[in-house]
């Protein structure tokens, strides 16, 4: 059983080499792995990203931009994506600059295929992580929006710790219609318990801080 | 007890007693005094001898008081021992003279006419008179005249003779000669207004006042020379004090000359003069009328040939001018420092000393009087001691500024040899880095074709068609890797056999005619400024084209940045000096920021994604293996400069 095409991981190669080119995206290939190269930086940042798990692999010396300030410049444009540097140099202090700005492997040419495969594996599992963590807050800010104005007010009451009396109280309704609002909450937001709903409220980040 | 081995004997001591023979002549002896009269008269003569001498003494301890009181003033010494040698004497006036080697000089009178010592001081005693201090100068012992009207000299109407006997009214005179070891330093003279002989007696206390007189000039003399030694001394140690203490620094030291100079030789002020060759110029002045001090200061003081100092300049002697007015450089104003000296300065005597080192001129001192008083031999030999103190202080300085320049050089070379020393480091590390980086590239794609092929034959069933690509591939990276060590060593290996004369604007329009088509894909626009004739230059032609495609690149590169219609990139040759070309690569693209610019030559610095793909550091490497330079400068109104200088004709 093999995922949708769409959710099959990506791997990007951007090396000035052709024939460098040519071996990574073999090499890739050979284990399965969709492969995208492309000669120069400008090439990857004009074509389109797909929807699916990625991860770019990266000379650290690329024409007119240095594979380090291209990385800065990704985080800049908020484009979230894990990156495996290659080098012809082992320049210890360009390493560290990388690995601080977050990337997943810093690898001296020439590596061993395995550990550029291993490294590329931990880049795609760390967005496909990202992309699960990104697509449940998605659907959890759905189910908010879809709460009427009232839902959302009583959500937060509720889960600040206040009692349906206490609310009726404050809202100047009947307990039996908190009650009722309270029921189409956790229904609408699919929590079973009080806990998950408390833990709902805190990842949208609307709990009442009192 | 000791032991006499010698053999003497022990001496015994002996008692002395009263010999009774002795005893008994005393008192006969003073039973004849009380009996005869005769005898009293006798002991009244001893007691006014006794009286005599007495008093003698008292008059010689008064002078001697006076000599070991005095301050080195002469005067009150003389004029107290010719007192008391008149009461002594019972003589009734008295002069004492000085000798300077010409004639005898009046120097204390007493009781005698003004009119007489006027003249005295007009017309001194000369060696050749023959008047009784004549006779006295040519004897040098004393000379007893009983009647000096009836002396030849007043018969003969000697001035002195004349003056004292008709002026001084002197009858009997006695003329002592001062002596110091045989020398005659003076006279000393008594005199009698009656004609009465001095007795012997007197003659020999007259002459034991002139030794007590040759004592004080003596001693006066020695206390002189004693402060003028001392003064000397401590204006000496005060010059070489400050000579020290300001070792880089002439103006105090010519200060401090120019204060003792000017005090010592009494004068009024005093210059310093730097001299070049051929010009003095005024370099320090003390007390020097400011209108004299400006007149010199505005410009080289060129002494006419004629002149004293002029004259000091060509014989490096001392110029010693007793009057300026009276000179006929400034009577007929022909020198015009000279008449400078004496309108603005009010010079009338001047002394100029010679500055001298090694016997070459290197400035003067001047000391100036506004009044004719000649320097004496000691104050020009003093000046002369200052000149060379001048001197010492101007050596000094240069030797200290010799110094300091050949530490300022050692310590340029120095740093120039650890620069050289660096650069060649940096160029091994960079050319290593250079080949390992190019070789690396081929490896890590053979490396990861390799891992490809076992791959995908592992594969159910075997994707041959992968496997042959991947093999194809590394086959063609392993030529590629071969091909890279072909580029070196064509490069570096066969070193400097190769080298062949170039035309530098040749060689440009080559690589610019290669990367037209870089230039056109980027819209870039390049020109060419080559001078024409430029000589050709030694060279190793593939590594001066790798340099020139570098810097190209290395330009285009820097201008992916700026707007297509900005994109302009310049070569020009030009000439470098008369053994030097230089050529320059321009750019209008971000430029170099000055903190990378520092280290722009140093490996890793810069990408070189195609071709050798050699860096600037090893671009610098080929250069100076040219024997020339390889620098970068910001170009206006932005962008950078390459240039690279090197020699016409090469290192052979």
């Amino acid at each position: 059983m093999s995922p949708p095409a769409e959710s099959k991981p990506m791997v990007f190669v951007i090396d000035d080499d052709a024939s460098m080119r040519a071996a990574l995206s073999s090499l890739l290939a050979s284990v399965g792995l969709r492969v995208t190269a492309y000669a120069s930086a400008t090439e990857f940042l004009q074509a389109k990203l797909p929807n699916c798990p990625t991860c770019l692999v990266l000379d650290v010396r690329l024409p007119g931009l240095s594979g380090l300030d291209f990385q800065a410049e990704l985080a800049k444009a908020n484009i979230d994506i894990p990156i495996v540097f290659m080098t012809g140099h082992g320049d210890i202090p360009m390493t560290v600059r990388a690995m601080k700005a977050g990337a997943v492997e810093f690898l001296p040419k020439p590596f061993r295929d395995q550990d550029m495969l291993d490294a590329v594996q931990i880049g795609i599992e760390r967005d496909r992580g990202r992309r699960a963590k990104a697509s449940v807050a998605a659907k959890l800010r759905a189910s908010f929006n879809s709460l009427t104005a009232r839902e959302q007010t009583i959500l937060g009451m509720v889960t600040a710790g206040l009692m349906n009396k206490q609310i009726a109280g404050d809202l100047g309704v009947s307990e039996i219609t908190v009650k009722v609002h309270r029921g189409n909450v956790m229904r609408k937001m699919g929590a079973k318990t009080l806990a998950e709903l408390v833990r709902m409220a805190d990842a949208l980040g609307i709990r009442d801080p009192d | 007890m000791r032991r006499h081995i010698s053999g003497d004997r022990p001496v015994k001591a002996r008692r002395r007693k009263p010999a009774p023979k002795r005893r008994v002549v005393i008192k006969a002896a003073r039973r004849r005094l009380s009996s005869e009269p005769r005898l009293k008269t006798k002991v009244a003569r001893l007691s006014r001898e006794l009286h005599e001498v007495a008093e003698q003494q008292q008059a010689t301890s008064e002078v001697l008081r006076l000599i070991s009181g005095s301050s080195g003033d002469l005067q009150p010494v003389f004029s107290n021992i010719l007192a008391s040698a008149i009461r002594l004497c019972d003589a009734h006036n008295g002069v004492v003279n000085r000798w300077d080697g010409e004639a005898l000089q009046l120097v204390a009178a007493l009781n005698m006419p003004p009119a007489f010592v006027e003249l005295r001081k007009q017309s001194p005693y000369g060696r050749r008179q023959h008047s009784a201090s004549g006779r006295m100068l040519a004897t040098r012992k004393p000379v007893h005249i009983a009647d000096l009207a009836a002396d030849k000299a007043y018969r003969e109407r000697n001035p002195p003779t004349v003056a004292a006997v008709e002026l001084g009214g002197v009858r009997t005179m006695l003329a002592v000669p001062m002596l110091k070891e045989n020398e005659l330093i003076g006279s000393f003279s008594i005199g009698r207004t009656e004609m009465r002989p001095f007795t012997d007696k007197q003659i020999e206390i007259v002459q034991n006042f002139a030794a007590q007189a040759v004592v004080a000039v003596e001693n006066a003399r020695l206390l002189h020379e004693l402060r003028e030694t001392l003064q000397q001394q401590t204006a000496t140690s005060k010059v070489l004090q400050v000579i020290a203490s300001s070792p880089g620094d002439l103006e105090p030291v010519f200060e401090t000359v120019l204060d003792n100079a000017t005090r010592l030789c009494d004068a009024e002020f005093g210059n310093i003069y730097r001299w070049d060759g051929e010009a003095l110029y005024l370099v320090a002045w003390h007390n020097t009328p400011s209108a004299f001090a400006a007149y010199r200061r505005s410009g080289p003081f060129h002494p006419s040939a004629t002149s004293l100092i002029g004259r000091m300049v060509k014989t490096k002697t001392v110029a010693h001018v007793v009057d300026a007015a009276d000179n006929p450089d400034y009577t007929e104003r022909r020198d015009p420092s000279l008449v400078a000296a004496v309108e603005l300065g009010g010079v009338r005597t001047y002394l100029g000393i010679p500055m001298l080192q090694e016997d070459n001129l290197i400035g003067a001192i001047t000391v100036f009087r506004q009044e004719v008083r000649p320097f004496t031999d000691k104050q020009i030999a003093l000046l002369t001691s200052f000149a060379h103190q001048a001197s010492i202080a101007i050596e000094n300085m240069r030797l200290l500024t010799e110094l300091r320049q050949q530490t300022d050089a050692l310590g340029r070379s120095v740093a120039e040899l650890r620069r050289e020393r660096s650069n060649k480091l940096m160029n091994l590390e960079a050319m290593t880095a250079s080949i390992s980086h190019e070789v690396r590239q081929p490896l890590a794609s053979i490396a990861s074709n390799g891992g490809a092929a076992l791959r995908f034959i592992a594969h159910e069933p075997p994707n041959l068609e992968e496997v042959r690509a991947a093999l194809n591939r590394m086959v063609s990276d392993c030529h590629r890797a071969g091909g890279i060590f072909d580029n070196i060593r064509a490069l570096f290996g066969r070193g400097d056999r190769d080298r062949e004369p170039i035309d530098v604007n040749e060689l440009a329009r080559g690589v610019l005619n290669d990367l037209q088509g870089d230039f056109n894909d980027r819209g870039i626009s390049a020109a060419a400024e080559l001078l024409a004739d430029l000589p050709p230059i030694n060279g190793h032609r593939g590594q001066l084209q790798e340099v020139l495609i570098n810097l190209a690149r290395n330009a285009i590169e820097a201008m992916e940045a700026v707007a297509d219609d900005n994109r302009i990139l310049k070569v020009t040759t030009v000439r470098h000096g008369a053994k030097k070309i230089a050529l320059a690569v321009e750019d209008s693209g971000s430029g170099i920021d000055a903190k990378q610019a520092a280290n722009i030559f140093d490996p890793f610095v810069t990408t070189k994604p195609q071709g050798m793909g050699l860096g600037l550091a090893l671009c610098r490497m080929i250069i100076e293996r040219h024997a020339g330079q390889l620098s970068t400068s910001p170009a206006q109104p932005r962008g950078s400069i390459f240039r690279v200088v090197l020699p016409v004709g090469g290192v052979t």
